[in-house]
């Protein structure tokens, strides 16, 4: 049982126990930011924003996207019985080698269904379509400013040699 | 129409600082580094895309966060990062269980708050303050 929960699985693209890790890690840090955050600002204005960016994301962060060993390492620990071990919640593929899927898409998508399950009846279809460009917008943006901070990778600088 | 630039503005500028300084601060200074990141970048760019508005989000409608910009973000750096090896097609199983996960929490927190005492009565506590 926990030799099928600890391998990976190709039908899931992961092994069957990053399915609960993920799913739980995505579920506390969204959680914790809906609850948590309009209180904390609501009650200590913008400085509450802050506390809640350090206590809240910086903690969770730590739970959900902690990679092995100190600095990025993609290669992991690897146990002495061969394997190697993350320590996020939150799964990564190909060792972290590969785009890395953030929590912010799980605290995004809980807001936007958290607004939805929370509006009347009749409005919902209207948000909906409502929100869809500014989605769209604001993933296009995201998407901009990832690929050219990525480009940074191909400069070929050579500091310090 | 420019409601929509300055979303993507803000997009693009939380986008790549997430990105581009979260894992040099967590390649430098470990654990204390990504806290400090998170107070830097996610502070001042919370600040800036939701307290002071750049990202659009009228009254009443479904809420925009800046976790969009920033997972799309992750996903693009690591594309163009890793660029003749990035494996995108990778990434979609973790993508869907961050997606469940965090529809799952909005549902719940939506339950929560229907009970929790401190979402209660807050037109009261605001009345008293």
């Amino acid at each position: 049982m926990i030799e099928w929960f600890s391998t990976f699985n190709p039908a899931l693209g992961m092994p069957p126990v990053s399915v609960i890790t993920t799913i739980f890690g995505a579920f506390c840090a969204t959680f914790a930011v809906i609850i948590c955050w309009p209180k904390l600002v609501r009650d200590f204005g913008p400085i509450g924003g802050f506390m809640s960016a350090t206590i809240i994301i910086g903690t969770f962060w730590l739970l959900n996207h902690k990679l092995p060993g100190f600095g990025i390492n993609p290669d992991g620990i690897s146990y002495p019985d061969g394997g190697w071990k993350q320590y996020g919640l939150i799964y990564q593929a190909y060792k972290g080698a590969c785009p890395w899927v953030d929590m912010g898409s799980a605290i995004a998508c809980g807001f936007w269904v958290h607004c939805l399950i929370g509006a009347q009846k009749g409005m919902r279809r209207s948000l909906v379509i409502e929100s869809l460009p500014r989605i769209f917008v604001a993933v296009l943006g995201g998407a901009v400013g990832g690929a050219i901070t990525g480009l940074i990778g191909f400069t070929g600088a050579e500091l310090f040699k | 129409m420019k409601r929509h630039l300055s979303t993507f503005i803000g997009g693009a500028i939380v986008g790549s600082l997430s990105f581009g300084i979260w894992p040099e601060m967590w390649k430098s200074y470990g654990i204390m580094g990504g806290f400090l990141t998170a107070t830097v970048v996610i502070g001042i760019m919370w600040y800036m895309n939701h307290w002071l508005g750049v990202m659009d989000n009228p009254k009443g409608t479904l809420w925009v966060d800046q976790g969009w910009p920033i997972a799309a973000s992750g996903i693009v750096w690591g594309l163009v990062r890793f660029y003749p090896n990035s494996h995108f097609t990778h990434i979609f199983p973790t993508l869907i269980c961050c997606l469940i996960g965090g529809a799952l929490a909005g549902w719940a927190a939506h339950v929560v708050k229907q009970v929790a005492p401190g979402w209660q009565n807050l037109e009261e506590k605001e009345v008293s303050k």
